[in-house]
């Protein structure tokens, strides 16, 4: 057992200096060791840990006849499965916006964002489970769930995101579960033990997916089936929704986005609406561009 | 107590008591939001700010109203960069709700000027569009953005233009210190001070937002670095120059251009001079400052070429003052003096500007060098002229009759002439004025150049008389001569267009004060006069747009700006943009006493639709011996609207009676005197109005 908090200090590459688990980079030489989260999922306790319940996995879906769903649905997650951010529409149209477009010089002016340094220790507790995962680094946390379509968790807010492999795949890392849940289950206390296994890297989320599901396995299943189990929710109680959590290292820009659909089950206000309205023009007109 | 919030996401954090956790509360609907939704909802949010506040209730208060402020900035911002018809409208119409509601417009005002906009009349079409729906708060706005411009340009280029140097000590970065200054609502009271002291003044109040004494020391220096370049002419220092932030442009073509001959050396510098002069009409000082520098290096290059340097730069200086950028007229004067530290002309023009901004104790200084420099005869008459200014016309008088030989000179000759009839001596005046014409009609040598300006002198006093048909004849029949001086056309052009504002023909007025503009569009008096014209024919926010906001120090005639930009205002129903034109700037003024008449009029209507009769009668008792009979019938129509609202019947009568016995007719104060009989003081309200438009004149 090892801690996604104090985790494990590596060994800088270019310079030899150690790197603390919760640096992106050198503080001698500036290398880039990599998102913290995921260095964390890939010490060899990690990704062995996941493994064996990958393997162990493939072996019941095997004895309940359900090899070739197994393989079907890995693959699918291998290949086909992104990250989806859900938001409310006025966020969607603020990270739609950009305001560069408007002024000459405005990055010269302003800097690259206009976020005003908060004080350590509130900002590091933004999140008390965040804090609690991630400890020093939990406001550069972003979430998302894991799906093999454009949508994202239903219920929650207006607009899903879907993100560009290329934008997160480097810097997410997935929990098996909401992690709420997550802490309250194995009662993960603030730099406290974490239990291994039960987080992957980008190239290992087929194995978290499968380790996680594969009791849910029955002959016939679809990509529908599949994504119906992925991402579930009765709507009610959030906490009893379950999905494999994404954990991306800082945030993304409008350039991020692969697409973006629209909850279809939300009732929304006057303001809302026209948020919407405009992020959608401003997606298109982005579309459009790229 | 602190808290977090995120504007883009609308919501605050609050800590929990002995908790890691915080509570999550929507700023919109209040509502508390369930920790786990809210970690996937608001987590991508990369605008958290820490805030500070005495208890809840007021870190709700300024998380919600931070929220609304931004919202609003964001959908203008979305609007001015284009968005589809129907959209746009919901979008303005969204703005106008909570423009009207939650948040002030000068603080979005503040927001958006942020950094100039890349096309800064992108808001033009869209304020246009915003009132043809009724939203006049977004319209408003859209206005003012595009008002302050060029005033951001300028700031902007002197900023980052500053030493990395001047950042080195602070805690914050140059970044940071900018969001402040702007979020902290600093930005439109900075760029609306016109001096050293003002900037700094404004200055010192945005250092309090900075939380350690090394950062308030540090932005203190910075302010003070900033308002030094900014105000160059507030002191003696010079002009440092700065890092260049603007991209390497060729001003004049390729390098292979750059060689060649004589003439095509002065094209070129004809050809800069003109560039240097767009730069600075467009805030762009640094630009300018760079373009500037390259002239002076290109002339100084070849032997003898200061002369010529001089020569450009006091050009340049001329333009400067025709767009009341006095400012930028000093450092150009400053750099000709270096040049050429006793160069008479220089001297004259540098006394010249320090009079026009009313440093006229300075201007004698200069002037006097001036006067050991040789151009003698110039330097005394810009003496008097110092004089003249301040109302001391007798004075001027007798300085002029100090120049040798005064009597047989026609310039000195026009100028006692001119100095006679600005203090009322109309009779005296017109017999000067006609000596002239009839010595220059002899073929006396050396008067053939002054027939025309005593012609105008003539006009003028036809004008001030009420004769306007008279008037209109005199400036047409001197249009129609040959006319030497480009520069005295212009100045006819723009007194015909006066008297024909005053006759109300305001389409020729118009078509005719556009020509100017086209063929001298630094001519900042002609779009005064444009705008003017515009506000008489009800095209009131076009004409906004030829009265922007001061740039710099007030200089003389430059109180047109203020005093149109006011009256266009009030027309408009914005009545505190009016009120800063109007009332707050009545002492800070450079005019003359018949001017100040003026601006005290337009300052006493502001007082009277506010019905606070006892300031507006204060101000109108202020009001001197009035030579224009239009201007003394308007100030009798002033004090009987006060009068009338006052139900004050007795004062009533006796201005009725002073009115009745004018010699004069104006149809649209005739229609304010009707106005007032009935208490139509809507009515009367148009008609003053219209007449102050006319009568700046």
């Amino acid at each position: 057992m090892t801690s996604l908090t104090t985790g494990t200090e590596v060994k800088c590459s270019d310079c030899g200096a150690p790197i603390s688990a919760s640096l992106r980079h050198c503080p001698t030489c500036q290398a880039d060791a990599g998102a913290p989260n995921v260095r964390a999922c890939r010490t060899e306790e990690n990704l062995k840990a996941l493994a064996r319940r990958f393997d162990d996995a493939k072996a019941r879906a095997s004895a309940k006849n359900c090899s070739k769903e197994f393989s079907d649905f890995s693959s699918l997650i291998e290949h086909e499965s992104g990250v989806v951010v859900t938001m409310p529409a006025r966020m969607a149209r603020t990270l739609l916006e950009d305001p560069r477009e408007l002024y000459v010089g405005y990055e010269t002016l302003v800097g690259s964002k206009i976020r005003k340094p908060a004080r350590i220790e509130s900002d590091r507790q933004r999140w008390g489970v965040g804090g609690t995962l991630f400890g020093a680094y939990a406001d550069k946390i972003r979430y998302g769930v894991l799906s093999l379509t454009a949508e994202g968790l239903p219920t929650y807010g207006d607009v899903y995101f879907r993100l560009r492999e290329v934008a997160v795949a480097n810097r997410t890392s997935f929990l098996e579960t909401n992690s709420y849940k997550f802490v309250e289950d194995h009662d993960i206390r603030p730099d406290g033990e974490f239990p291994e296994g039960y987080t992957a890297y980008w190239k290992d989320r087929h194995k978290l997916v499968l380790a996680k599901l594969a009791d849910r396995l029955t002959n016939g299943q679809s990509k529908k089936n599949w994504q119906e189990i992925l991402i579930e929710s009765n709507g009610k109680d959030r906490k009893n929704d379950s999905f494999v959590e994404a954990h991306i290292y800082e945030c993304f820009d409008r350039n991020a986005i692969e697409s973006m659909v629209v909850s279809s089950d939300k009732k929304l206000s006057r303001e809302d609406k026209l948020d919407l309205e405009i992020a959608l023009e401003k997606f298109k007109e982005l579309s459009g561009k790229t | 107590m602190i808290a977090i919030a995120s504007r883009s996401a609308g919501v605050i954090l609050f800590p929990r008591p002995k908790s890691r956790d915080y509570t999550v509360l929507d700023l919109v609907d209040g509502v508390e939001k369930d920790p786990v939704e809210a970690q996937h909802l608001y987590s991508c949010a990369d605008d958290w700010e820490e805030i500070e506040g005495n208890d809840s209730t007021a870190l709700l208060e300024t998380a919600t109203r931070e929220y609304w402020l931004a919202r609003t900035v964001s959908h203008l911002r979305l609007a001015i960069r284009g968005l589809e018809k129907p959209l746009e409208t919901r979008v303005l119409e969204s703005a106008e709700e909570i423009l009207g509601s939650r948040v002030t417009s000068e603080d979005v005002l503040n927001r958006l000027l942020v950094a100039p906009l890349a096309d800064p009349l992108s808001p033009v079409a869209l304020a246009a569009s915003a009132l043809s729906h009724g939203f006049s708060l977004v319209a408003s706005v859209l206005d003012g953005l595009v008002d302050q411009q060029p005033l951001l340009r300028r700031l902007t280029d002197h900023w980052l233009g500053l030493p990395e140097a001047v950042f080195g000590s602070l805690p914050e970065s140059k970044e940071m210190i900018w969001v402040t200054v702007v979020e902290k609502g600093g930005m439109r009271e900075l760029l609306r001070t016109s001096n050293k002291h003002d900037f700094e003044a404004k200055w010192i109040l945005l250092v309090w937002n900075f939380r350690k004494t090394q950062s308030r020391t540090g932005v203190s220096i910075l302010g003070k670095t900033l308002s030094r370049r900014l105000f160059p002419g507030d002191e003696s220092e010079k002009t440092p120059t700065g890092v260049q932030t603007e991209e390497t442009e060729l001003l004049c073509g390729d390098e292979e251009e750059r060689g060649g001959s004589d003439h095509e050396a002065f094209l070129r510098a004809e050809k800069q001079i003109l560039a240097i002069a767009k730069a600075v009409s467009e805030g762009r000082d640094t630009k300018a400052e760079k373009f500037l520098r390259e002239l002076i290096q290109e002339q100084t290059s070849v032997s003898g070429g200061e002369s010529y340097a001089v020569k450009s730069l006091c050009n340049i200086a001329q333009h400067c003052a025709d767009m009341f950028r006095t400012d930028f007229e000093i450092i150009c004067l400053d750099k000709a003096l270096e040049l050429k530290p006793f160069d008479a002309w220089a001297l004259i023009q540098r006394g010249d500007h320090l009079k026009r901004v009313g440093k006229y104790e300075e201007a004698l200084k200069v002037l006097d060098q001036a006067l050991h420099s040789g151009e003698s005869d110039v330097a005394i008459s810009s003496i008097a002229d110092v004089y003249s200014e301040q109302g001391e016309h007798e004075e001027a008088i007798r300085i002029y009759e100090t120049i040798p030989n005064w009597s047989n000179k026609s310039a000195v000759l026009t100028a006692i002439a001119d100095n006679l009839r600005r203090m009322g001596s109309m009779d005296e005046s017109k017999a000067a004025y006609t000596g002239l014409i009839r010595r220059a009609q002899q073929g006396l040598p050396g008067y053939d150049t002054c027939e025309s300006r005593a012609q105008a002198g003539l006009a003028e006093i036809a004008k001030r008389q009420g004769r306007f048909d008279d008037a209109l004849r005199i400036y047409q029949e001197i249009l129609r001569q040959e006319l030497a001086d480009d520069r005295d056309k212009l100045f006819y052009r723009l007194g015909l267009c006066n008297v024909l504002k005053l006759m109300e023909k305001f389409d020729e007025a118009y078509s005719i004060v556009g020509n100017v503009i086209g063929e001298y569009p630094f001519a900042m008096e002609a779009r005064f006069i444009r705008g003017s014209i515009l506000g008489l024919i009800g095209r009131e926010n076009e004409g906004l747009k030829d009265l922007p906001e001061s740039t710099g120090s007030r200089s003389w005639r430059e109180w047109l700006r203020r005093y149109y930009r006011g009256l266009l205002l009030f027309r408009l129903e914005r009545y505190e943009d009016a009120k800063e034109n109007l009332v707050e700037e009545l002492n800070k003024a450079i005019a003359s006493e018949e001017e100040k008449s003026l601006l005290r009029m337009a300052a006493a209507l502001w007082f009277l639709r506010e019905n606070e009769t006892v300031e507006a009668d204060g101000i109108l008792s202020e009001i001197r011996d009035l030579h224009d009979s239009h201007i003394q019938y308007l100030s009798l129509v002033l004090k009987l609207h006060s009068a009338t609202q006052k139900e004050d019947t007795a004062t009533i009568n006796s201005l009725k009676r002073k009115i009745d016995g004018l010699q004069i007719v104006d149809a649209s104060l005739d229609k304010a005197v009707e106005a007032l009989d009935g208490r139509k003081f809507a009515v009367a309200f148009i008609c003053e109005t219209d007449a102050l438009l006319k009568l700046a004149a």
